[in-house]
């Protein structure tokens, strides 16, 4: 287990590498740059030269991405242009909120994506599988910025439960959450279905019910767990989709996320801003992905990774 | 409930759609000539006493929600808008809400007879947020940062006209002039002149403004802390020399999504929500417990040419004047903004400009154009490339508008849509030839205004230039030229009035700089719990009168 942690660890390095210089050069190669959006138009160009010069920008590109790499493995993101901020602390502040989103996000959509899976499973072909076809369907398909407005206009507007901007408490994280997970749930509950599926038709679970255990045991506690390994893949790479739609709800709710963050930074033209959150998302997705291949051996034994 | 749903769904496709067609709110106004401000008319004020209740009870905080955060809280730098540098810094002079100049830090001024020398003497009783005792050194050394050519900041070639500004004792200032300015009085009141500490010029040099602990001024607010991208706070400065605040802080929250203002004010989340959507503006309107502010600005919206584009045509000014008969802009103003009431301009300045006068709204007439482009040798039309950008408000949809309204004319309109990034990065000093070469844009969208004299707001944008700096599209006459400078030394209130009129009429009627659209409105959503509202045409709100009921 630890030789294949390691070796997860050790195939980060590269991956992180490329991803690195596919951003770096991304960033620069759409057109604009941050000097102009800082310094607004009436600038002389000498007095932008002057400032693009002191921010390194106009360095050749292999200098400035050496210096780049080798200031992020010291654990130096740059700095801001626009806040004039250390992008690391930039970081800090802004990713615990979509953390919180992701996860919310991750974990309402697992749970209410699994139950409706296992009942359309459970319920094949009937009633009950189609309306949850249907709203898995509706779920995946509703943009989450016009979900996001359904739900301020219900749940603040109308009942008054929750704020409509902000995340100062628990209750202005419910409704992002919910818009969040929400995407998820209809991509976990069709692969719990199909997993499902697979599983309930297998012989033990036949056997099981022969031997007169009760069907919600059968269900839930020998055919669930079989079914777990593609469910934890689907919820695995869902949280990277969370990380990443995190920034449409975070834009509608007012967040000061790291989703927002990106946006407003590539707009901006912030150029370390953008790199650095790039590189904290995607570090996250990956050390996320690792910790759902080590979930698999802890679910299933006959997964060896030795 | 069954009602109340249905109703919520179509709020909810409305506002979809209103989401849908982007945050182009923004602040614009800045966006092509200057930024400060101007005098007469629209300014409001939804008095206190309407409905004050008489009870005494007043938060302690309110909250507003606007759309963009500050660039700088440096005056000499910040080009967001003039919305909060006058809360936290005063000038010698500045502006009423009615935009009439009025005395600050100075108490008094008088001027030579030649008006060459401008001498302000200070009030005793001035202090800066840090408690520092303000005097005329301070302003002196404000003016050496403002006036420093070896190390420019953004407003230093706007007062390359002051020959010396110095302090001739403790509250004494004296202002040289290289020659005399008809609109220096105006220039003075702006925010970019704003008293600054010279303790906080050496300390924090070119950052002073970048964070709150950065903001050091004699205005009536203290900045009580600034998050970036999330919200500053204005506390009340108990030692301000004028009338203190009447409401303790003021927390300024950026909400970025115009809908989301829209319903922050609907949940009470926030007191003011700046800058709402035409359509929201209506809906808010018949909400009960909110009202909606539309006042006078002094900005408009234009599309300027080109005129020294690749594409021929553009370069001859009755292809430009057909251009513009071809448009119909009472059309354009009602589809688009007839939620926020703002109608087609009749000059190239906003009646709250010092200096206007109306030459009539630009007619619609299409056949006039087709006659124009016939004599111009081009009765089968052409093609041409429109910049448009949602950086200003129903701005893309407006370059939509144009390209049918063109065809009309038989003019083949490619409409192109850049983002902020692109858009900023096209002025700055480009000659004819690269702007033609990186670019190509034979007209562009921008944002006119902001200045409250003719001359702060034309001279700079339309007088002959060999870059793009400030006359982003390289118009030339010589005859605009000669009027600007008899304009800006003529003191005459009735014959610099005369210049302005035919500059207008020129611009208007002969050799058009650009198309003029609407005259754009200062628009806020106002619970209606807030008393003593009130906004200048520069879009600057009164801090310091505002209340809000509990």
């Amino acid at each position: 287990m630890l030789k294949y942690i390691m070796r997860r660890i050790l195939q980060m390095i590269p991956m992180m590498l490329v991803l690195s210089l596919i951003v770096f050069l991304m960033v620069r190669m759409i057109p604009g740059d941050p000097v102009d959006l800082m310094l607004g138009f009436d600038v002389p160009k000498d007095t932008k030269e002057f400032e693009r010069e002191r921010l390194g920008l106009n360095d050749p590109l292999p200098q400035q991405y050496i210096r780049f790499v080798g200031n992020a493995l010291k654990g130096d993101l740059g700095t801001s242009i626009f806040s004039g901020e250390p992008v690391v602390k930039e970081l800090a502040k802004r990713f615990p909120k979509t953390l919180i989103l992701a996860i919310g996000g991750t974990v309402f959509g697992a749970l209410v994506g699994i139950i409706l899976g296992i009942i359309a499973a459970v319920h094949r072909n009937r009633m009950a599988d189609n309306i949850i076809a249907v709203t898995s369907l509706m779920a995946v398909s509703t943009p989450s910025f016009f979900l996001a407005l359904i739900l301020m206009l219900i749940f603040c507007l109308q009942l008054k439960w929750f704020p409509s901007i902000g995340m100062d408490s628990w209750k202005g994280a419910v409704l992002p959450i919910i818009t969040l997970g929400a995407q998820a749930v209809g991509s976990i509950a069709r692969t719990t279905r199909s997993a499902m599926l697979d599983v309930i038709h297998q012989d033990y679970i036949r056997t099981s019910r022969a031997r007169g255990v009760p069907e919600h045991i059968v269900i839930y506690l020998h055919g669930f767990k079989n079914a777990l390994i593609p469910i934890l893949t689907a919820v695995g790479l869902r949280f990277g989709g969370l990380l990443a739609g995190a920034t449409l709800v975070e834009t509608v709710f007012s967040i000061p996320g790291i989703g927002r963050f990106v946006v407003d930074s590539v707009g901006n033209r912030d150029y370390p801003a953008v790199q650095g959150s790039i590189l904290v998302l995607a570090f996250t997705f990956v050390v996320v992905n690792t910790a759902v291949d080590l979930l698999y051996a802890a679910v299933d034994p006959r997964v060896k990774y030795d | 409930m069954k009602k109340k749903i249905c109703m919520a769904m179509a709020l909810v496709l409305t506002l979809s759609m209103a989401a849908g067609c982007g945050s182009g709110q923004s602040d614009s106004g800045q966006g092509g000539a200057g930024s400060t401000q101007a005098p007469e008319s629209g300014s409001q004020t939804q008095d206190a006493s309407q409905g004050a209740g008489g009870d005494g009870e007043y938060k302690d905080t309110i909250t507003w929600v606007i759309g963009n955060d500050q660039d700088y809280l440096d005056p000499q730098m910040n080009v967001s808008n003039s919305k909060v540098i006058p809360q936290y810094y005063d000038g010698l002079l500045g502006f009423d809400s009615d935009n009439n100049i009025v005395c600050k830090i100075a108490e008094s001024y008088e001027s030579s007879d030649d008006k060459m020398v401008w001498t302000f003497h200070l009030r005793e009783d001035v202090y800066f947020h840090s408690g520092r005792h303000c005097t005329a050194h301070d302003v002196e050394a404000t003016f050496d940062r403002l006036l420093d050519k070896e190390n420019p900041v953004r407003y230093t070639t706007n007062y390359s006209y002051i020959e010396s500004a110095k302090a001739a004792d403790d509250y004494t200032f004296v202002v040289t002039l290289a020659e005399p300015k008809s609109f220096f009085l105006q220039s003075f009141a702006k925010h970019q002149t704003a008293v600054l500490n010279p303790e906080y010029i050496e300390k924090y040099g070119t950052d002073l403004g970048s964070t709150a602990e950065s903001v050091d001024g004699c205005g009536p607010f203290k900045c009580g802390g600034w998050t970036k991208g999330e919200e500053m706070v204005f506390e009340r400065f108990d030692d301000y020399y004028g009338d203190v605040a009447q409401t303790e802080k003021i927390v300024m929250k950026i909400v970025s999504e115009q809908t989301s203002r829209a319903i922050a004010i609907e949940t009470g989340q926030a007191d003011i929500a700046d800058g709402v959507s035409p359509d929201d503006a209506v809906r808010l309107d018949g909400i009960d417990g909110i009202s909606v502010s539309k006042t006078d600005g002094n900005g408009c919206h234009l599309f300027q040419f080109n005129c020294k584009s690749d594409n021929l045509p553009l370069q001859d000014p009755k292809v430009r004047l057909a251009i513009c008969y071809a448009i119909d802009r009472d059309t354009i103003c009602d589809y688009l903004y007839s939620g926020l009431g703002e109608k087609p301009i009749d000059s190239v300045m906003a009646p709250s400009v010092a200096g206007y006068t109306s030459v009539g709204v630009l007619p619609y007439d299409v056949e006039k154009a087709k006659a124009l482009l016939a004599e111009a040798g081009y009765a089968d039309g052409f093609d041409m490339t429109i910049m448009t950008t949602a950086v200003y408000n129903r701005g893309v949809e407006m370059g939509e508008i144009l390209v049918e309204q063109l065809k009309e004319a038989g003019i083949n309109v490619t409409l192109e849509v850049v983002e902020k990034a692109v858009f900023s990065s096209a002025w700055g000093g480009f000659t004819p030839e690269e702007f033609n070469s990186q670019f190509g844009w034979d007209m562009f969208i921008m944002g006119s205004g902001g200045d409250a004299d003719a001359d702060t707001l034309l001279y700079r944008i339309i007088h002959t230039a060999d870059t793009n700096i400030n006359n982003y599209g390289f118009y030339s006459n010589s005859q605009v030229d000669e009027l600007l400078e008899k304009g800006s030394v003529t003191m005459d209130e009735k014959e610099r009035n005369a210049c302005y009129e035919e500059i207008a009429r020129i611009l208007f009627y002969e050799d058009p700089f650009g198309c003029y659209m609407n005259l754009r409105k200062n628009v806020y959503a106002l619970s209606d719990k807030i008393e003593n509202f009130s906004v200048s045409p520069t879009n600057t709100m009164d801090l310091v009168h505002l209340r809000c009921r509990k």
